[in-house]
């Protein structure tokens, strides 16, 4: 009887080993499954950010590379009003009137400065063709879109994944305006910046006057005098003098796997954990680049010694015969762009804009206004 | 018995797996910083310094020199050359990087990453 019991108390025993040996197992594995599903969330929320980051980076280098671009045309506004300068200056000093009018006027002077206004407006026109939306922005936001494609597969595809176009909206296109003036006013250009070219740039000539105050009328030189002040329009320079071109991408997306994701809802793209909710938006990721001038962050223009000099002449209103050995003051937009990535983050919900992300974190809000993209 | 080693094989996974999410972390990390500032942000913050990466294509988009990012697509004889020629030519910089987890009940297991910039 007394063993038949004990035998009993045992096998009793044996089935408590079971259930506890079962729990344990039990919380075991639901804390394996969590340490696995933790390394899934983590895998996928660096590989969001670095798309985030590099593609940020990467629409702020192709926008940085096409401002060279722009620079480089535009320095060929100024190389060829330099080369129309020397023409007038040292080619021919002294222009000799040939018509006896007392008028310091030398029609082939006045030819050549013809010449020079076609010459230059034709290198102002590329400038306005690379300085176009077109051949900026949209080039620099495909860079960055395929880069996000490139580190992370399927981004791309996601309604969420974008670059952020104006300050205001993800699709506001044509906001930026090219300001022009004289005869290429007639276009219109969006730009991913404000332009404003030089209209009073002077060229001008000393012409060796010829009057009919000679013997019996006859026409004798009457001394050299400056000729009529020619305006030719040139180069370009951003009016506000803002110079940073600010990018802002948004990763969207979801875990790789929706392995042991308790939020995950089939009718929506959640993920649930890293910045999303769980009513089936995206889980997002932002990060902010830059296009900037390499010598720091004024820029593209460079300040002349005052406004009224922008034209690049020592005294206003005054030809190009003051300029002989008068070596420019630095002019419109002669920089050299960089691009750098400025901040990554998460900054709330697929609502946020540049321009609410920047006001939600202090230390950028007072970039808001340069913002342009 | 059983149980004991059932908790010390799982724990173990548990540790295993934390190590294989921190190479995974280290190894993205390092291929953004490989194709971003090459190694100057890795030597800066410690024992990683000899980092495992290989920049595939592309040159470095940061410069050592002046410790800041290089003038963008921009050939000439030094930073800020006047005289220098922009391209806007599709560009890449990639680069790999990899690591480990311990090596400890399960081995060592790799973890390889990438990381790119590209545009065209």
């Amino acid at each position: 009887m007394i063993a038949r019991s004990r035998a009993l108390v045992q096998r009793a025993r044996h089935g408590q080993a079971a259930v506890l040996i079962a729990l344990v197992t039990f919380s075991l594995v639901i804390f394996l499954a969590l340490a696995t599903n933790m390394g899934i969330l983590v895998n996928d929320r660096i590989r969001m950010q670095n798309a985030a980051d590099l593609g940020a980076y990467a629409a702020a280098y192709k926008e940085a590379q096409l401002l060279n671009v722009m620079v480089k045309k535009n320095e060929e506004i100024l190389r060829r009003s330099e080369e129309c300068r020397r023409l007038l200056t040292e080619v021919v000093p002294v222009w000799t009137g040939e018509v006896c009018l007392c008028e310091p006027i030398n029609y082939e002077a006045e030819q050549l400065i013809d010449e020079c206004e076609i010459w230059i407006d034709d290198a102002a026109s590329d400038f306005l063709d690379a300085a176009s939306y077109g051949a900026t922005v949209q080039p620099a936001i495909e860079a960055g879109l395929k880069t996000m494609e490139a580190n992370i597969t399927g981004l791309r595809d996601h309604a969420d994944t974008k670059f952020f176009d104006g300050a205001s909206s993800a699709s506001q296109n044509g906001i930026y305006q090219t300001q022009q003036v004289g005869p290429v006013s007639s276009r219109t250009v969006n730009s991913i910046a404000n332009y404003q070219q030089v209209s009073d740039t002077f060229l001008n000539y000393r012409v060796l006057v010829m009057c009919p105050y000679g013997p019996a009328g006859s026409c004798i030189p009457w001394g050299i005098q400056p000729a009529l002040v020619r305006e030719v329009p040139s180069w370009f320079y951003k009016d506000d003098r803002e110079a940073d071109i600010w990018v802002m991408s948004q990763a969207a997306g979801t875990m790789a796997s929706q392995y042991l994701d308790i939020a995950y809802s089939a009718s929506g793209s959640d993920g649930g954990y890293f910045g999303g909710s769980s009513t089936g938006e995206s889980d997002l990721m932002y990060a902010i680049g830059v296009a900037k001038p390499y010598g720091g962050s004024v820029g593209p223009t460079e300040e002349a010694a005052s406004p009224t000099q922008m034209n690049g002449n020592a005294v206003p209103d005054q030809g190009v015969y003051l300029t002989a050995g008068f070596e420019y003051p630095k002019l419109a937009m002669i920089e050299r762009y960089r691009a750098r990535l400025a901040g990554t983050g998460e900054w709330g919900s697929s609502g946020t804009t540049p321009l609410g992300a920047l006001q939600a974190d202090g230390k950028w809000a007072t970039y808001v206004s340069k913002f342009k993209h | 018995m059983l149980l004991t080693f059932m908790v010390i094989v799982i724990l173990s996974a548990m540790v295993h797996l934390f190590t294989v999410t921190w190479a995974s972390v280290q190894a993205h990390a390092r291929a953004r910083e490989a194709v971003l500032h090459e190694t100057y942000y890795l030597e800066m913050n410690g024992r990683r310094g000899e980092a495992d990466f290989t920049q595939v294509a592309g040159n470095p988009v940061f410069s050592r020199d002046e410790l800041t990012y290089k003038v963008a697509a921009f050939q000439g004889d030094d930073f800020g050359d006047i005289a220098g020629t922009a391209s806007d030519e599709p560009f890449t910089f990639d680069a790999t990087a990899s690591d480990t987890s311990r090596d400890d009940v399960f081995g060592a297991n790799p973890v390889n990453t990438s990381a790119t910039i590209q545009g065209d």
